[in-house]
């Protein structure tokens, strides 16, 4: 170091080690559970299921049933053969195998490319073609939880937001205390919450705020005003730089940098001359810190109403590990609180997530031919209008969640996405899931549209009663079945497309 | 006749609630179930009456709608936006101040005794954020941490305490066009559409996510059903399609609603002011002209009032674009033939000018208030007095006659 004493350190854009190999990103929790809405019905406390609060291991045989239960949560939802697959792997091995980061195919990764820094459109190809959904449902379960937008910024600097995305990625099942301290450098969050523009005589509270009320310890939790202005001294000396027409990249400049001492939590801990490392270190010395991350977790993937005892043996478990977020997902996914009553068919799906599982399920594709993005933008416009953008979350605060899904506007535009596939599949009006339906030539047999129904029922892991196959069949056949031939094949797939996105409206395939 | 009264309410509850059958039956526009939904309301305990809320989103500068032309102040701080008497309806007895002719449907209003202009409202310690205000004007709160009381608007609110049926509050922002309204659905005949109902309706039992998310698509359905069959029909008396004309569509339904909510943008006139309002004021004008007129032939003029807000006012200098920043204090506008008319609230004056912007005497939710109170017949407290939150009731005069 030289002797003028100017030592700062540079710090790399963080290792956006290019996940091209594949891990994925995506939505949090937006979708929530909903119980307790109703009171005494399903509730927690006395009248919840036996084991709803059980982290032991599950059976490792688990049915049909419980693997879709498993892959809905975790992986947005799956084909018959990919539910067979986890039957036949067992619960160990398939949530090993969950969570175990696949290469991405070059084809999966050069077609999300091709939308550079759209990151609605980019990252919706991996969520729907990648081979690690549970890395991005546990990536967008972060990006509910650190919600940043990419609104805030533009031109070159639109690269940020893929580096944000990147970021959330990398560190999804990863440490915790590496994501926060990346996560506070995220050039991205340094613009959002003007970390990058805090001056150490006059520093900006925004950051120090958000960090410990939506990010690391809960509203009202330990905090005073008192620690979000010392807090704020802390996390000086962040600044973003630019090079010329190069994104903005974040340093650490300690002569930035409030170097006196700050007084933070004063009835746990001493004064001292916290910077944004020591002061993550410090949070999560708190016991709160790793309760926050343990009961978002849970509800995120298993029911509302953990108990703080649930809470706290997860948190601890968090602590052990050294703040290792993957054993934490292990956990939830092989426990008996998770196979439980309180844990089935409780959440209500968002948009996003809805329509992933959709895709995923019925085994429908992206395809290049689609590079002028006339499935994406249509796609990305309904889920906007449904309630969820993603990279552009309503506030610092996240989505939505629970029955605050369903507003009716947006349940409607939800409606529009599960269509958008048919209409803009990879070859127009082949865009029907034409693989799980009988053979085009029979649909003019009276009986075959039963079948129809069943078959897509089916897939949704949907028991319909004898009224409802009647009423999807009169979908099918709104004209009168001599209607439906094959002469009109442009008007054909309409009743069929109606009637698949009809029952993917069902609130068993609209929740989870 | 109070038990015949009580009968209707109880059959169209039973209608709302009830599957698509009813609906289907409604849709026929049967006599009883208008006259029922005109009954409703009072059987509920309230006046019936209707209350409009039209929002102007992005802060409206109320300068220049009651414009002190006169004002030295004023002149010297709006150079290039301060606007002459020539161009104004001037109060009558109250000269110093005038209506912008650009509203000269609202200004004939005013000489009629229709127009309360409650004057310099706002709330304590003032929010610049759009987001913010608005939400504050929104969840009728000035505390927005409360998970409570941002959980629904204050006319939500209002609706759940008093009326707590599915028509009793729309939103022309959320709807859209009423004579489309629900499931989408493109083929022949609409069996989608109409499936979509009745599987609703035909199930029971399962998670309570499940039975939230069947609740949704059978209001939704209902709504739908009766909001097609019942605004298809609506002719206006003009040709403006904005929401002032969604609005009298859906009052034409005649479905037992007391608030319309609607909103009109673009008033965040940081710059070129004057060429915005320009053209934003007459539209918005002749719009709400045209409603007004809507509402006469549909019989139900005497029954409506109108409300103009914002989240706030904007500065009284001009800045160099030439426009107006982000302010503080602004006007509310009250329209309607039950209403009181006159200024109301504090007169701008020279030490108001010469603040940077308008402060504010009134408190908007005083104003609403008055309104939940005097014109639809409800007590207020339960809608604004929740979560510890306390505000100035006085509004200097009273804002119904």
């Amino acid at each position: 170091m030289s002797g003028d004493k100017r030592k700062w350190r540079l710090l790399a854009l963080f290792s956006c080690v290019a996940l091209a190999t594949g891990c994925g990103v995506d939505s949090g929790c937006e979708g929530g559970g909903i119980d307790g809405l109703i009171p005494g019905v399903d509730g927690g406390g006395p009248g919840e299921s036996p084991k709803a609060q059980s982290l032991k291991a599950y059976k490792d045989d688990i049915n049909a049933d419980e693997a879709w239960h498993l892959l809905r949560r975790a992986a947005f939802g799956g084909t018959p053969e990919r539910v067979q697959e986890v039957v036949n792997l067992g619960l160990t091995q398939a949530v090993e195998d969950l969570i175990a980061t696949k290469p991405e195919p070059a084809a999966v990764t050069t077609l999300a490319d091709t939308y550079e820094s759209n990151m609605p459109k980019r990252w919706l190809v991996h969520m729907v073609e990648g081979p690690n959904p549970l890395h991005e449902r546990m990536a967008m379960f972060w990006h509910d939880r650190f919600a940043t937008s990419r609104r805030v910024v533009s031109g070159a600097d639109d690269a940020l937001a893929v580096l944000h995305w990147q970021m959330l990625r990398a560190n999804a099942l990863g440490n915790y205390k590496e994501f926060l301290e990346a996560l506070t450098l995220d050039p991205l969050m340094l613009v959002w919450l003007d970390g990058g523009n805090s001056p150490k005589d006059n520093p900006n509270e925004n950051y120090a705020r958000e960090f410990w009320e939506l990010f690391t310890l809960g509203r009202d939790v330990l905090y005073t005003e008192d620690d979000i202005k010392e807090g704020a001294r802390a996390f000086t000396g962040t600044l973003l730089i630019r090079d010329n027409g190069e994104p903005r990249r974040p340093v650490f400049d300690i002569f930035k940098h409030d170097e006196t001492p700050k007084s933070i939590f004063p009835g746990r801990a001493a004064p001292e001359n916290y910077n944004y490392e020591t002061v993550i270190d410090l949070t999560l010395a708190q016991p709160e810190a790793a309760q926050y991350v343990a009961r978002n977790l849970f509800k995120c993937f298993v029911h509302d109403h953990p108990t703080d005892a649930t809470v706290q043996a997860l948190a601890d478990m968090f602590v052990e590990s050294g703040f290792e977020i993957e054993p934490l997902v292990r956990t939830l996914l092989q426990s008996e609180a998770f196979f439980s009553e309180d844990a089935r068919n409780n959440q209500i799906a968002s948009p996003v997530e809805h329509w992933v599982g959709f895709a995923r399920t019925l085994d429908m594709h992206m395809s290049s031919e689609d590079s002028q993005g006339f499935l994406l933008d249509r796609l990305v416009n309904d889920l906007r209008d449904a309630g969820q953008e993603l990279m552009n979350p309503p506030g610092v605060e996240g989505w939505a969640e629970d029955d605050a899904w369903l507003e009716d506007q947006w349940v409607l535009n939800r409606v529009d996405a599960l269509g958008r596939f048919m209409d803009f599949g990879p070859n127009r009006t082949a865009g029907l899931p034409y693989h799980l339906l009988p053979d085009v030539s029979q649909w003019d047999q009276r009986d075959v549209r039963e079948q129809m129904v069943n078959a897509i029922a089916d897939v949704f892991h949907l028991t319909l009663s004898e009224d409802e196959v009647a009423i999807y069949v009169e979908v099918l056949d709104q004209n009168g079945y001599l209607a439906f031939h094959l002469e009109d094949p442009e008007r054909q797939p309409q009743h069929v497309r109606e009637m698949i996105r009809l029952m993917a409206m069902d609130e068993r395939v609209a929740g989870r | 006749m109070n038990g015949c009264k009580e009968w209707l309410r109880l059959n169209r509850r039973a209608f709302l609630k009830s599957g698509g059958a009813a609906v289907g039956a409604m849709a026929i526009g049967d006599a009883l179930f208008a006259r029922v939904a005109s009954t409703f309301a009072q059987s509920a305990g309230g006046t019936g009456n209707l209350l409009v809320l039209c929002e102007l989103a992005g802060g409206f500068d109320s300068l220049s709608f009651l414009v002190p032309h006169n004002n030295s102040a004023y002149l010297s701080k709006r150079p290039q936006l301060a606007m002459p008497a020539s161009e104004l309806t001037l109060i009558p007895g109250n000269t110093d101040y005038g209506i912008n002719n650009q509203f000269s449907y609202i200004a004939s209003e005013y000489l009629a005794g229709n127009v309360a202009v409650v004057q310099q409202v706002a709330y304590p310690d003032g929010n610049g954020s759009h987001f913010e205000s608005q939400e504050i004007f929104k969840f009728g709160v000035r505390d927005l941490s409360s998970p409570a009381a941002t959980s629904a608007s204050w006319y939500e609110r209002l609706r759940k305490t008093y009326f707590d049926e599915p028509f009793g509050v729309l939103d022309t922002q959320t709807i859209g066009n009423p004579t489309q309204y629900g499931y989408p659905d493109n083929t022949y005949r609409k069996a989608a559409q109409e499936a979509f109902g009745r599987l609703a309706a035909l199930k029971t039992g399962g998670s309570n996510a499940e039975k939230a998310v069947r609740e949704t698509y059978m209001r939704i359905n209902q709504l739908g059903a009766d909001l097609r069959a019942r605004t298809e029909g609506f002719t206006s008396t003009g040709d403006a399609r904005g929401e002032f004309y969604r609005a009298a569509q859906l009052a034409s339904a005649d479905l037992g609603t007391q608030i319309i909510k609607l909103r009109y943008g673009g008033f965040d006139t940081h710059a070129s002011q004057a060429n915005a309002n320009a053209t934003l004021f007459p539209r918005i004008d002749t719009e709400f002209q045209q409603f007004m007129a809507d509402m006469d032939a549909l019989g139900m003029r005497d029954r409506t009032t109108v409300v103009f807000y914002s989240e706030f006012g904007r500065r009284n200098g001009e800045n160099g674009s030439p426009g107006t920043d982000h302010g503080y204090g602004g006007h509310m506008i009250v329209v309607g033939n039950g209403v009181s008319g006159g200024l109301k609230g504090q007169a701008v004056s020279t030490a108001d000018l010469n603040e940077g912007s308008l402060p504010y005497y009134v408190d908007f939710r005083a104003v609403f208030a008055s309104c939940i109170r005097d014109w639809l017949g409800f007590n207020p407290d339960p809608v604004f007095k929740i979560e510890g939150e306390t505000f100035d009731e006085n509004l200097g005069s009273a804002l119904f006659s």
